[in-house]
């Protein structure tokens, strides 16, 4: 048995810093911690850890949008094109969400856990063809899409062109909706959306990324939230913990070697994935914090 | 193929501010209306359900920040005279107040932002909020 009490706001509060500080550190937002976490350890209903995480993820998108803004990186252009995308995406979850049976939210979160620990074990590098030679559509021209950022190697601009827009835009509706109804920010669909079918350099693709993320999510928190699901208790300390632990991870990740948190990040992502797989056949092995 | 000399960045440097200043607002309000309900919560019942309104604002703030990032997108574009983002950055805003509407049509309680602290005030006499909590 369980009790909202200032106990537990802390600990809501603890966990979302150390969830957020860990994705920071790899360049994402915490949900896809924060919301197994609340539900495996907190008992929180998945829902309402899910309307929580959206909040998080939102806060994570704005507070560490500026310096990729400010240094160049963030394709404003492409994002508002696919932002139509995964919004659409969010729309189709927010209609989703009640539906979808609750073990069925576990099976799906345990999925996306066990894939994302399977993506970050492959390395990502910068996809082959960025030079302007190759020919990249009729919507990049259409739009001006193509744009150039600054590359500390080289230390000059760096040009580059934007591919396949349908292709990605697809897979950036199967983000939104994924992001809606999980209550995370979906990397894993916008890594492959990203590297393969738009071909974009990753320091471009992580901020682009991340500047995103915040209009995707606020399709859909808003909706939870003007629908009266947003349980403020709940919510108020995981966005707070998820502003201080995103900009702690950003500090921490010039420190750490990067193999080092790229492993701690798949066994996280495993036995969380795992927990939650017991979860959705209604295991319960942990018991609550408090 | 630059964003053909309309100034590039200027638009990078307005979202970096509005983005960087309204988080802060946000965080801020959130941390002093959970802190107003820490302090209250010392009062009978350890609960720290009492009075969650000013946090609800903060997170309010936190969901229309992204929508003014659109709407501010929108603006820029239109000055520039670039018809086809503005357009598109209209129709994502029309999506993001398409679900709001939704959501609004699916509000399972009279005065629905604030009602989930309703909720969980009304249940606060139990030890726990169904509900809400697994």
């Amino acid at each position: 048995m369980l009790e909202i009490n200032s106990g537990f706001a802390i600990w809501l509060f603890t966990v979302s810093l150390g969830a957020s500080a860990l994705g920071g550190m790899l360049g994402m937002a915490g949900g896809v911690f924060i919301v197994p976490i609340l539900v495996i350890f907190g008992h929180v209903d998945i829902h309402t850890a899910i309307g929580s995480s959206l909040i998080s993820v939102i806060a994570c998108s704005c507070g560490g949008a500026a310096p990729f803004l400010r240094g160049g990186l963030t394709n404003v252009r492409l994002a508002i094109v696919l932002e139509v995308a995964t919004t659409l995406g969010a729309l189709s979850g927010v209609f989703l969400f009640g539906v979808v049976p609750v073990p069925y939210l576990f099976f799906l979160f345990a999925v996306i856990l066990l894939l994302s620990a399977q993506q970050m074990m492959a390395r990502r590098g910068d996809p082959v063809s960025t030079s302007a030679s190759t020919d990249s559509g009729q919507w990049t021209a259409m739009l001006r899409l193509d744009s150039s950022y600054p590359d500390r190697e080289l230390g000059e601009m760096t040009a580059y062109r934007v591919h396949r827009v349908p292709m990605g835009m697809m897979l950036m509706y199967g983000a939104g909706l994924i992001s809606a109804l999980l209550g995370i920010g979906s990397g894993v669909l916008k890594i492959p959306a990203m590297d393969t079918a738009l071909r974009l350099p990753i320091k471009v693709s992580s901020a682009t990324s991340n500047f995103m993320i915040g209009v995707t999510a606020a399709a859909s928190a808003g909706a939870y939230f003007v629908r009266g699901d947003t349980v403020t208790v709940v919510a108020g300390p995981v966005a707070l913990g998820s502003v201080l632990g995103a900009g702690l991870g950003a500090r921490l990740l010039m420190r750490l070697s990067n193999d080092r948190v790229r492993l701690l990040f798949v066994v996280v992502l495993v036995v969380l994935g795992a927990q939650m797989l017991l979860q959705g056949f209604g295991i319960h092995l942990m018991k609550g914090p408090l | 193929m630059n964003s053909a000399g309309l100034r590039p960045g200027r638009l990078e440097w307005l979202l970096a501010a509005v983005l960087h200043h309204g988080s802060w607002l946000a965080s801020a309000i959130i941390g002093f209306g959970l802190g107003l309900a820490l302090i209250d919560s010392r009062a009978p019942e350890l609960t720290i359900l009492r009075d969650m309104r000013v946090a609800t604002i903060g997170i309010a703030l936190f969901i229309l920040l992204p929508v003014l990032r659109v709407i501010l997108m929108i603006v820029v574009y239109v000055r520039q005279r670039d018809y086809r983002l503005s357009a598109v950055a209209l129709l994502v805003l029309t999506i993001i107040l398409l679900g709001f509407a939704v959501g609004l049509a699916g509000s399972r309680h009279h005065n629905a932002p604030g009602s989930s602290d309703a909720r969980v005030t009304r249940n606060r006499s139990a030890s726990f909020d169904p509900s809400y909590i697994a």
